[in-house]
């Protein structure tokens, strides 16, 4: 490789970035990539989808899949649905207490039917797309881009984790489990303790 | 015989093959010195230490009496075996968070450095001892002086950053530390490991006993 080349290959690079920002906001697959992107870097989105995915035990494919549904469905229903009035600080808080009351749900292993899972699922998908609301559809213009990607991102990840945790409801890997979820639960609960010193 | 590996020929590299090379590795550096800038561009996230994921992660590792404890969980829950081995390190984190959230919420824990202090000299003390009482004893002992863990870190939270992130740092960097005592001690199968994990013990409890004269000479 010749010096003059290298020297391309570092300007070419230099010039990469600006030309990435330089994409119209309005981009249709720009939004989408936001939105799948979303949920991947925010933690309160993705915890919740995580643990109601370690619920899933022994049910098979099948109720998988309807769950994966029902996460969708109430997910799309939250997000394009009308913003809900008052505090936003409490739909975290009740966001926060559902992801304790998940994460003891794991931790205490209990066996739960499968209708009740299913219920739990679509519960989180709602919780999830009211808390991700203003972040998904905070642009008119890739709102909805937004939301379909954030949605594929969120079946994505759940569809692996519920057939993975499906395929281990006992041993090592559900305890495992377990013990992530104990850890998700302690995130929850000191996030509800600085949103409450926060909000003062 | 020789081996296959003397007969494979030497690779000789000439001068001017050596001057080529080096454009690839100066090409190279000059790509990773233009990253640092775009590193700098994600401050915002949170991730970095600025009260984000790592300021959590460093947080619980960054005083000595708090580390050895959290390891003396981990090797007490190896020697105790199932189920202790992993509801220990459940509890552990669990029931620091209370204190965390007490900390937080500015509710007053009597004689913290005290507490944290006793909390190295018994649970090693255990290990050396190689106590085995019930579960529901240790979870208890554990459980109490979780809650002196927690409160500290809680109480000198930074006041910026994602809260999210910061908790889950501390969480894992917690459990972590549990992990590192499991995993020694499980050299407690073997008759050499067994002295090795109850020799840390005692040295974890000694540890204590200095953060005891440090926090007595303190006035707590």
């Amino acid at each position: 490789m010749t010096s003059r080349a290298a020297l391309l290959m570092v300007i070419g690079t230099a010039a990469f970035s600006p030309a990435a920002s330089a994409h119209d906001e309005a981009d249709w697959l720009h939004g989408m990539l936001d939105g799948a992107v979303l949920f991947f870097t925010a933690l309160e989105f993705l915890l919740p989808v995580l643990l109601v995915a370690l619920l899933a035990r022994r049910h098979g494919l099948r109720p998988v899949i309807i769950q994966a549904a029902a996460l969708g469905i109430g997910l799309l229903i939250a997000l394009l649905s009308v913003p809900v009035p008052g505090d936003p600080d409490a739909v975290g808080l009740i966001a926060r207490g559902y992801l304790v009351a998940l994460g003891l749900l794991v931790l205490f292993n209990l066996r739960l039917h499968s209708g009740l899972v299913l219920m739990l699922v679509l519960a989180t998908g709602m919780l999830t797309g009211l808390e991700a609301r203003n972040a998904v559809i905070g642009d008119a213009g890739a709102g909805f881009a937004s939301a379909v990607g954030f949605l594929s991102s969120v079946i994505c990840f759940y569809l692996p984790a519920a057939l993975i945790a499906s395929l281990y409801p006992e041993g090592w890997q559900r305890i495992v489990m377990r013990v992530v979820a104990s850890w998700i639960a302690a995130i929850a609960a000191m996030d509800i303790a600085f949103m409450i010193v926060r909000s003062g | 015989m020789p081996s296959a590996l003397s007969e494979k020929p030497t690779q000789r590299i000439s001068t001017d093959d050596a001057k080529g090379a080096s454009r690839p590795v100066i090409s190279v550096l000059a790509l990773c010195a233009l990253l640092p800038g775009v590193a700098l561009g994600h401050v915002e996230s949170g991730v970095a230490g600025d009260g984000g994921f790592v300021s959590g992660l460093v947080h619980p590792v960054t005083g000595l009496d708090h580390v050895v404890a959290m390891v003396a969980v981990g090797l007490w829950g190896a020697i105790l075996g199932a189920p202790a081995i992993w509801v220990l390190p459940i509890a552990f984190p669990l029931i620091m968070t209370v204190g965390a959230v007490l900390g937080i919420l500015d509710v007053p824990v009597p004689a913290i450095n005290l507490g944290i202090a006793a909390s190295a000299i018994v649970l090693g003390g255990m290990v050396a001892a190689n106590a085995r009482p019930p579960l529901a004893m240790a979870f208890l002992l554990i459980a109490f002086f979780a809650i002196y863990h927690g409160h500290p870190h809680g109480a000198a939270l930074p006041d910026f950053g994602v809260p999210i992130l910061y908790a889950a740092g501390f969480v894992v960097a917690t459990g972590l530390l549990h992990v590192a005592g499991i995993s020694f001690g499980l050299l407690y199968r073997w008759s050499a490991g067994k002295s090795a994990v109850r020799a840390l013990g005692a040295g974890i409890a000694a540890v204590g006993g200095y953060f005891l004269l440090l926090a007595i000479g303190r006035g707590f």
